[in-house]
């Protein structure tokens, strides 16, 4: 009579038991990426992770998208706008962070688990996404509320942020780590993961190419370039997934599984970041949160004969949202909100081997900037010939033109120690400006006063 | 053995039969009610004592002997210390109660309000008792507080018990669009309310007493003709004060976004606000930005370069209301079976366009004595009420709605006109998404609808049974079921605000509860010599489920048609839960030759909320009570008639309000992909325990010169184990975790006067008055560290201060010289200022609860005519002017919101102004709106919270009509208000947090009341 459960929940001890259940769990930090709901029963929480506002983020501070109404969902961000009290700061910290909290409940039981003979690789395959999920996450929080490694003293105190590794009691109280250290815990997880993970296709899912290509990332972000090619040629040359070619490039938008992708978060009808979708802010029947500015719209259409020009179209659904807008996420299912987030996909793996390249990076295998360069360009331009070379800025150039609007631009300018032009600043900024980088929440630093604030806040 | 007896009751003054007279043998519950000719019979036991009461009245005790026949005079007395109190589990006669216990009875609950909610009647007309009304959305119910704040997150109502068992209450509805159960409740059918304030009151209800219990008695039938009631009332409503949401006239309006746009020019473009901006108080700058301002560059968008009109759009979503209420009832019965039935009907049309609140209810109430052993009754209400309204905001959701009507108000441009030419809505009227109130607010079947109904059926059972074994042993039982089912439709067309993007959503969500409680309960009786012994012990348990269904529909076909069959299925969801409670309880109470009393008693509860490790707990109290004027050396005093004091210590507990907040929990309803997904979503706390508090009470009860009487006590109430949801740092993976941890104090004394300042034969004036101080402090928290709560952590919960303290920066005016604001830098330490608000550092910036609240009643009875008033008012609390803080936005929001008319006239506009409002500067990201002491306002008031003015006509007149009684009224609500800030309406929730909602209306009301 007085033992009571309620019937949407079981007792964390309850819950998983076996391969299915960590299946299930897995799935559940997955799910967080896009519909992060903490399951209090609200019809929809209020903000978004790889759903959109992370995505959104990186391209509006990077000044290539622009938005043109502004409903304060995720605009502000091209106004540099947000304090350590504003909620923008508390939710980049949140939905990272917590999604780790949900991977380290699942591997303090983990070892309990009852594990058939022909289950051990599904489950040392579950285990590997976990680690490479926690990596992802710390990368995430990093570049948010850290300097980037190129633009700091990797090993200055409080450099870093605060490592999330087990599952902590609840009166725990985080202080910050070194840059160094963060990165390293990073490269750690994720070179667990390739040591578990499955090669297979895995579709909304972490594999050892996805996993491979975020280490080739981190190794970029770092200056680690010999590193940072060699992961990248080892993805290009083994992997299954292929670059879109010109022919297809207009359709590959809104499919799920498609030959880039390596790593895409899963939409539907139930699960999706809803009004804080990233096609919700980039189609002008949304928010309109997310067009293209000016230089941005300059630069993708600047070559005719590109493709990728062609993945732009004039969009007035409302006056006060019209405007170019991207393509990409043309929604499923005749709803804006199912688009898939890619965490990675093959044509940044190119870019990131051309970068490491044109930077001195060497590997066994390893090809020159060029070649990386001229591959990709050849599946998307019309009657392209091949460069004979490149620079640093023609790469980054190639990002802005093949990456826009998937969460990268800041943070490529800025770790390379360029500055981007924001419109809605009117100035060139760079990565060392105060706000590049989100303030620690005040919130947090209210329960940990052990933690460091960045600078300028 | 037993008798019939017959008797008539008369009033000693003039003769004539008093109706309603309470005629019980003393000690049981057998007894009846004289009818309307004073007469009464009664089967008795011999050698038992019959007990006359009867409000107004002192009551009178006769010995049963051999006479078959009692014929009693009764006197009138000040406020009847004698009445008989219903209380804990049972009944107790006013002077022999050692506890502090309050009764308000129908007389002056029904006919002073509007009938909306019995909640509400209460205000100003107990000690200790708080109740506000906290938003004028028809059907809202009031917040009902008893001696200060009880809990920091757990519950601060009261436990609401109708005729003897717990009735659910609680908001069961869509977010921002809901009413508490209670107004399912017809306040017409209530007899009687007593408020438990004490531990010896309240401890038998162990661990849902600590916030004071509410005793809710309906009537019953008596014995003789059978009398009718009809009863009809109509009315009009309208804001309580006119002051309260005025926006900005368009012409102020236009001259401030002109200012805006040239701030924002010298924030964005060439900075020249601060005085170490380059280009302050530069000449050529100020031109250019003038020059900035009159290109224009939003093409009119705000209306600054044609203004066509004037509107004040609070005069479009704000109309006169009405309300009506019907009321009837039949009552009568026989020696053996008694009933009273009655049928209402009210109805509320909001002074929000488009709302409205309506109710059917039905009671039937019986009472059968089949032997004279045995007595058994039922009492039976339905009722539906159904609910039109639209999305509010609730307490601390981020944001204004705009969908909220008051949210309307603001967002409408006041230089737009509400009509076209042609008359239809004006569809450019908005600045937001919203384009016009008209079109947003009334559901008429269009494609723009945006429609929230809310459905409501109510069937409160009880059922008890008393079989008295011997004459000193007796056992009864009780069943109650309450079930009550709300359903919610929400309705957003395709071509709604909100709907658009879903290209129609519709939604249904029902919350079904079912509420099972029995109890069983032996007494004891017994009197020897002058000692009188009765004890009572039992046991009782209950449960409590509750069931969620929601399902949810896009994409529509047609307008039409809102059914979700129409639309493409988006989620479906349900819930089930429960909350089990077992007790048992014990009672004993004991007098000495009615001079001495002493009581004790004690609840053992076990809850399912609970965590394993403390799952029971035991509660209990003793209590007091020496009645000196009984003492032979007081002699016979020509002036003090009564004169008792009493004392009381007792603890009793508040439950967790999540019924599994103990266990950490794993979800299951989520998915990814096509496969399944949980994952955690709260921490585990086997520890989790009961919230327990110790109450101290003492009191002074005091009657004299057979005119007045009046009480003082004083409590004092330490609640320990506080329930807190402690704030963890998002690497646990959690936002918060539910820990026992705090203690928090309540304290206060409450002043209670009932006066009868003249009373002749045709004319009587009655003074009620009460006074109760508050205070609630924290005295221990986690650590002792201080917690910030709430939206932004506005609140701050700190050892030694105020519960729910506001923390927020300190506004220091706006600087002459650039018109600037200034706050505090860090006002805890140091005088210096800075321009910027995110610089500076909050400091305590007052509380919600009130030093000091109170009413006074003052009534005049002339023959027929009757006039009373009730007095409200309170000193010492603050409140949180949230939405005040939209529309006192600085320039931040311009283009999407208007400003508050008290900026008008009252914002810098060149060197040397003093003004309460900086230098507007469009959206500007330094933020100066950003809460600070500029939205923390007072709430001391005093109103006149209700007038009556009622005539009964003569009864040589009304009974040719063939009638009993026949009278004509007019009241009215909330008529007066003097507060300290006229811009905002001081009755306010609990926390002290202004939502953005309607505000509360005053009522003018006149009715009809016949009985034959």
């Amino acid at each position: 009579f007085l033992e009571e459960t309620p019937s949407g929940s079981l007792p964390a001890d309850e819950a998983i038991t076996s391969v299915t259940d960590l299946n299930n769990a897995v799935n559940g930090v997955y799910t967080g990426m896009i519909d992060f709901d903490l399951g209090l029963g609200d019809f929809t929480e209020p903000y978004s992770y790889y759903g959109g506002d992370f995505i959104a983020y990186a391209d509006l501070k990077g000044g290539d998208l622009d938005y043109t109404s502004s409903n304060n969902h995720i605009s502000p961000m091209a106004r540099f706008e947000h304090s350590p009290e504003s909620n923008y700061s508390e939710q980049f910290w949140q939905m990272p962070y917590t999604l780790t909290g949900r991977v380290n409940d699942i591997f303090s039981v983990i070892d309990g688990i009852e594990v058939e003979d022909d289950e051990q690789e599904q489950f040392n395959d579950l285990k590997g996404q976990l680690y490479a999920l926690r990596a992802l996450f710390h990368f995430d929080a990093a570049r948010l509320f850290a300097k980037l490694p190129t633009l700091a003293d990797m090993d200055a105190a409080n450099s870093g942020i605060p490592l999330s590794k087990e599952k902590y009691h609840v009166d725990f109280e985080p202080t910050r780590s070194t840059l160094r250290e963060t990165y390293d815990f990073i490269k750690e997880d994720l070179n667990a993961a390739l040591g578990l993970l499955s090669e297979e296709t895995n579709l909304g899912h972490i594999n050892y190419w996805a996993a491979k290509g975020l280490l080739a990332r981190v190794h970029l972000y770092l200056g680690e370039n010999n590193e940072a090619l060699a992961a990248a040629q080892e993805v290009i040359d083994d992997s299954p997934y292929s670059l879109y070619a010109i022919d297809e490039y207009l359709n590959v938008w809104g499919v799920e599984g498609a030959a880039e992708l390596m790593f895409e978060v899963l939409t539907n009808a139930a699960h999706n970041s809803q009004r804080n979708s990233i096609g919700y802010y980039t189609h002008s029947g949304g928010y309109g949160e997310c067009a293209f500015s000016t230089q941005g719209y300059e630069l993708l259409t600047a070559d005719a004969n590109d493709i990728r020009s062609q993945l732009i179209e004039w969009e007035e659904d409302e006056t006060d949202t019209k405007g170019y807008y991207t393509q990409k996420y043309p929604g499923r299912n005749g709803s804006l909100y199912q688009n898939n987030p890619a965490v990675i996909r093959l044509s940044e793996v190119y870019l990131i081997a051309a970068e490491a390249s044109v930077k001195g990076g060497t590997a066994s295998q390893g090809k020159s900037a060029e070649w990386y360069i001229n591959q990709l360009r050849q599946n998307r331009i019309s009657g392209y010939s091949d460069v004979a070379t490149v620079t640093l800025d023609d790469v980054l150039t190639e990002r802005r033109k093949e990456l826009v609007a998937e969460g990268h631009r800041c943070w490529d300018a800025w770790r390379n120690g360029k500055s981007i032009y924001s419109p809605r600043m009117n100035r060139e900024i760079d990565g060392n400006y105060g706000r590049a980088i989100l303030p620690i929440p005040k919130r947090e630093r209210d329960i940990s006063p052990g933690l460091t604030q960045n600078p300028d806040y | 053995q037993t008798k019939q007896i017959t008797g008539t009751v008369t009033s000693k003054s003039d003769g004539s039969p008093i109706p309603g007279v309470s005629v019980v043998v003393s000690g049981t519950s057998t007894g009846t009610i004289t009818d309307v000719d004073g007469n009464f019979s009664l089967r008795v036991p011999e050698n038992e004592t019959l007990l006359f009461s009867f409000v107004g009245m002192k009551t009178v005790e006769v010995p049963i002997t051999e006479s078959a026949l009692y014929n009693v005079a009764m006197e009138q007395d000040v406020i009847g210390m004698d009445e008989v109190l219903v209380v804990a589990y049972g009944t107790s006669k006013r002077s022999s109660f050692t506890g502090s216990a309050q009764k308000v009875g129908a007389e002056e609950l029904v006919g002073t309000s509007t009938s909306e909610s019995i909640d509400k009647m209460l205000s100003g007309k107990v000690s200790g008792v708080r109740v506000s009304s906290t938003t004028g959305a028809p059907g809202a119910s009031g917040e009902v507080q008893i001696r200060g704040v009880g809990s920091i997150n757990a519950s601060t109502t009261p436990l609401y018990v109708i005729d003897g068992v717990p009735m659910e209450i609680g908001m069961y509805g869509y977010t921002g669009f809901s009413t508490d159960l209670l107004s399912t409740l017809n306040p017409e059918d209530v007899e009687s309310m007593t408020i438990l304030k004490d531990a010896a009151a309240a401890s038998l209800y162990g661990s849902r007493a600590a916030n004071g219990v509410v005793l809710i008695t309906t009537k019953k039938g008596k014995s003789g003709k059978t009398q009718f009631k009809f009863k009809a009332t109509y009315g009009t409503s309208e804001t309580a004060m006119k002051n309260v949401y005025q926006p900005m006239s368009a012409e102020q309006y236009v001259d401030y976004v002109n200012d805006a746009l040239i701030g924002a020019y010298l924030f964005w473009y060439e900075p020249g606000l601060y005085p170490d901006d380059p280009g302050y108080q530069d000449a050529e700058v100020l031109e250019r930005a003038l020059q900035y301002v009159q290109e224009d560059p939003d093409e009119g968008k705000w209306g600054i370069t044609s203004p066509s009109a004037n509107t004040n759009w609070r005069d479009v979503v704000y109309k006169k209301g009405n309300t009506m209420d019907y009321q009837f009832s039949a009552s009568g019965g026989n020696d053996k079976t008694t009933f009273y039935t009655g049928v209402g009907y009210n109805k509320i049309e909001g002074i929000v366009i488009g709302s409205d609140f309506e109710r059917y209810s039905g009671r039937i109430n019986l009472d059968h004595k089949a032997t004279d052993w045995l007595n058994f009754s039922l009492k039976q209400m339905l009722s539906h009420t159904s609910q039109n309204g639209y999305g509010d905001q609730t307490d601390q959701v981020q944001g204004i709605n705009h969908m909220a009507p008051l949210g309307m108000i603001f967002s409408m441009n006041p230089t737009q006109p509400v009509y076209n030419e042609d008359g239809t809505p004006n569809q450019d009227a908005g600045m937001g998404n919203v384009k016009n109130p008209l079109t947003a607010l009334i559901g008429t079947g269009e494609r723009t609808d945006q429609t929230y109904i809310l459905e409501r059926y109510r069937s409160l059972t009880n059922a008890s049974v008393r079989m008295q074994l011997i004459p000193e042993f007796a056992i009864r039982s009780n069943f109650g079921v309450d079930y009550s089912d709300s359903k919610t439709r929400v309705w957003w067309a395709p071509e709604s605000v909100d709907g658009e993007a879903y290209n129609g959503l519709g939604d249904h969500l029902t919350y079904t509860t079912v509420v099972k409680n029995a109890s069983f309960i032996g007494d004891f009786n017994k009197s020897f010599g002058k000692h009188n012994i009765q004890v009572f012990g039992g046991y009782e348990a209950e449960g409590l489920t509750y069931r969620t269904l929601q399902a949810n529909a896009e994409n529509y076909s047609t307008y039409k048609l809102p059914e979700l069959a129409n639309g493409q299925a988006l989620a479906v969801d349900s819930e089930v839960a429960s909350s089990n409670l077992m007790s048992f309880i014990g009672n004993m109470n004991y007098n000495f030759a009615d001079k001495y009393y002493a009581s004790a008693s004690i609840r053992s509860d076990g809850s399912s909320r609970l965590g394993a490790n403390n799952r029971w707990g035991n509660f209990w109290s003793a209590s007091a009570a020496w009645r000196i004027t009984q003492e032979e050396f007081m002699g016979e005093s020509s002036w003090l008639n009564d004169l008792k004091i009493r004392a009381s210590f007792g603890t009793n507990g508040t439950l967790p309000v999540d019924y599994f907040a103990h266990s950490g929990l794993y979800t299951f309803s989520s998915g990814y992909g096509s496969e399944s997904a949980i994952y955690t979503i709260q921490p585990d706390n086997p520890d989790l325990s009961w919230e327990k508090s110790d109450n101290f009470n003492v009191g002074l009860d005091l009657r004299v010169f057979d005119k007045l009487t009046a009480s003082v006590e004083y409590y004092h109430k330490k609640t320990r184990d506080l329930l807190m949801l402690v704030p963890l740092t998002y690497l646990t993976g959690f936002e918060t975790s539910w820990q026992n941890l705090g203690e928090l104090t309540n304290k206060g004394l409450e002043f209670e006067v009932h006066s009868n300042n003249i009373v002749t034969s045709d004319f009587r004036w009655t003074t009620d008055f009460n006074l109760t101080t508050i205070s609630s402090v924290i005295d221990k928290l986690p650590a002792g560290k201080d917690v910030l709560k709430g939206d932004g952590g506005m609140y701050l919960l700190r050892e030694g201060e105020a519960i729910n303290t506001f923390y927020l920066p300190t506004y220091a005016g706006v600087d002459p010289d650039n018109g600037m604001p200034l706050f505090y830098l860090d006002p805890e330490n140091s005088d210096e200022l800075t321009y910027l608000r995110e610089l500076a550092k909050p400091e305590i910036q007052g509380k919600p609860t009130p030093d000091l609240i109170g009413g006074m009643t003052n009534t005049f009875v002339w023959k027929g005519l009757e006039l009373s008033f009730l007095l409200t008012y309170q000193m010492g609390g603050s409140l949180f002017d949230y939405p005040g803080y939209f529309f006192h936005h600085d320039g931040v929001r311009l283009g999407s919101m208007n400003l508050a008319k008290d900026v008008e006239n009252n914002w810098w506009k060149k060197p040397g102004d003093i003004v309460d409002n900086p230098r507007p500067v469009a959206w500007t990201s330094d933020r100066p709106d950003r809460w600070s002491s500029r939205h923390v306002l007072s709430t001391d008031h005093i109103r006149l919270k209700d007038i009556y003015l009622g005539y009964s006509l003569p009864k040589s007149v009304v009974s040719k009509m063939h009638m009993s009684n026949l009278k004509v009224f007019v009241n009215g609500n909330n008529i007066w208000t003097l507060a300290k800030e006229d811009t905002i309406e001081p009755e306010v929730t609990l926390n002290g947090y202004r939502t953005v909602d309607t505000p509360i209306t005053k009522n003018f009301l006149f009715g009809i009341n016949v009985e034959f």
